[in-house]
C-alpha cells in the first residue's frame, strides 16, 4: 500500500526524498500535479516521532515548490489506484497548489495568563470581577492582534476555548517579516496574555486533503 | 478571508420543538439563552463600573459575589438540561454571535 505524503506541482521536479518511515518513495505524475507517497506494508502508528518525520518530508517537498499535504494516514492500495485518484482530483489539487504557491502557514496562540489552570472558581466577589476584567482585556488584545495579522494574511482559521484562542494564518512568504514584526510590537510591553507563534508550517490548515472516495477533505494533522 | 465570522447564509432558525417530550428542552433553551444574554450584559456593566471607580470595595464584593453565584446557577441549569455554551448562542448573521 501507499501512504500519501503530499501533492506537488509536476514542474517542481522529482521529490528530494528516497525513503520515509522505512519505505521507498513513490511518485505518480499527472499533467500538472504529482502525488508523492511511500510504499509500506502498514501505516506506522501516528506517534509524535512519526508525525514529525512525516512533517519533515512535507517540508522537504515544500522547499521545491508548493505542496498540498495529505492527512497523515491517508492510503491507497497501490500505484494504479493512486493514478486513478489523481486523475479524478487533479483539477482540484492544481487549484489548491495555486492557492498556497509562495505562501506558508503561521500559527498564533494567545493564552490568558490569568486563567486558572485547574478551573477553580475565584475566592471572592472582587476576585471574580477582576477575572472578568482580565478576560475582557485578553479578548480585546486577541481581537486587536488578529485584526492586524489578518490584514497581512491571505486567510485565517480560528479555534477558541476558555482561556485561549489559536489562529492559523496563510501568509505570503514575502510578508513573513511584517507578520513577525506585528507580533513583536504587540507583545513588546507588559501583557496579561501569553502569545506563542510557530511556523512557518506547510499549509495543513488550509489545503490538507484526504483522497477518500468521493470527497476531498480540508484540514490536516499537525505534529 | 476565511477566519472570522463569514456566514454563507441564514442559519437554522431556532424553534420550540413540537414534540411534547422535547418541548421542555426547547423552552429551557430559549429562556436560558435570554438569561445568559442578560447575565453577560450585567457582567460587562459591572466591569465598566469597577473600571470607572464608582463602586466601593464592599459594593464590588457584593456585586462580584452575586454575579459569581449567578454564573454557577447558570452552569447548573445548563447541566440539568444538557445544554452547552454553544446552545445558548444566537447566530446574528453578519453581525456575528449574540453572546
Amino acid at each position: 500500500m501507499i501512504l500519501l505524503v503530499a501533492a506537488t506541482a509536476s514542474r517542481s521536479g522529482p521529490p528530494p526524498l528516497d525513503r520515509l518511515h522505512g519505505g521507498d518513495i513513490v511518485t505518480v505524475n499527472g499533467g500538472e500535479v504529482s502525488c508523492v507517497g511511500v510504499s509500506l506494508a502498514a501505516t506506522p502508528p501516528p506517534d509524535a516521532e512519526v508525525l514529525l518525520r512525516h512533517d519533515s518530508a512535507v517540508r522537504a517537498l515544500m522547499a521545491t515548490g508548493p505542496v498540498v499535504p495529505f492527512r497523515y494516514g491517508a492510503t491507497v492500495p497501490g500505484v494504479a489506484e493512486l493514478r486513478r485518484d489523481l486523475a479524478q482530483w487533479e483539477g482540484r489539487l492544481a487549484e489548491m497548489l495555486e492557492l498556497v504557491r509562495g505562501r506558508v502557514e503561521m500559527s498564533v496562540r494567545v493564552t490568558r495568563r490569568s486563567a486558572p489552570a485547574d478551573g477553580s472558581p475565584p475566592a471572592s466577589g472582587r476576585a471574580y470581577l477582576a477575572s472578568l476584567r482580565r478576560r475582557e482585556q485578553a479578548g480585546a488584545f486577541a481581537t486587536a492582534l488578529h485584526r492586524r495579522l489578518a490584514a497581512v494574511s491571505v486567510a485565517s482559521e480560528t479555534a477558541t476555548a476558555d482561556g485561549w484562542v489559536a489562529t492559523a494564518y496563510l501568509v505570503e512568504a514575502a510578508a513573513l517579516a511584517g507578520f513577525r514584526l506585528i507580533v513583536e510590537e504587540a507583545t513588546a510591553g507588559e501583557q496579561p496574555e501569553r502569545v506563542s507563534v510557530t511556523g512557518p508550517w506547510p499549509p495543513y490548515t488550509f489545503v490538507g486533503v484526504s483522497l477518500a472516495p468521493g470527497a476531498v477533505v480540508t484540514g490536516g494533522v499537525r505534529p | 478571508m476565511t477566519g472570522r465570522p463569514t456566514p454563507a447564509g441564514p442559519g437554522p432558525r431556532r424553534r420550540i420543538e413540537a414534540d411534547p417530550e422535547r418541548v421542555e428542552q426547547g423552552v429551557a433553551q430559549l429562556v436560558l439563552t435570554l438569561i445568559e444574554l442578560v447575565r453577560q450584559l450585567m457582567e460587562r456593566q459591572a466591569v465598566r463600573r469597577m473600571e470607572a471607580g464608582t463602586l466601593t470595595a464592599e459594593q464590588e464584593e457584593a456585586l462580584g459575589t452575586a454575579l459569581l453565584l449567578l454564573a454557577e446557577r447558570m452552569q447548573e441549569m445548563k447541566d440539568h438540561f444538557g445544554l452547552s455554551d454553544e446552545d445558548l448562542n444566537l447566530d446574528l448573521g453578519p453581525l456575528g454571535s449574540l453572546v
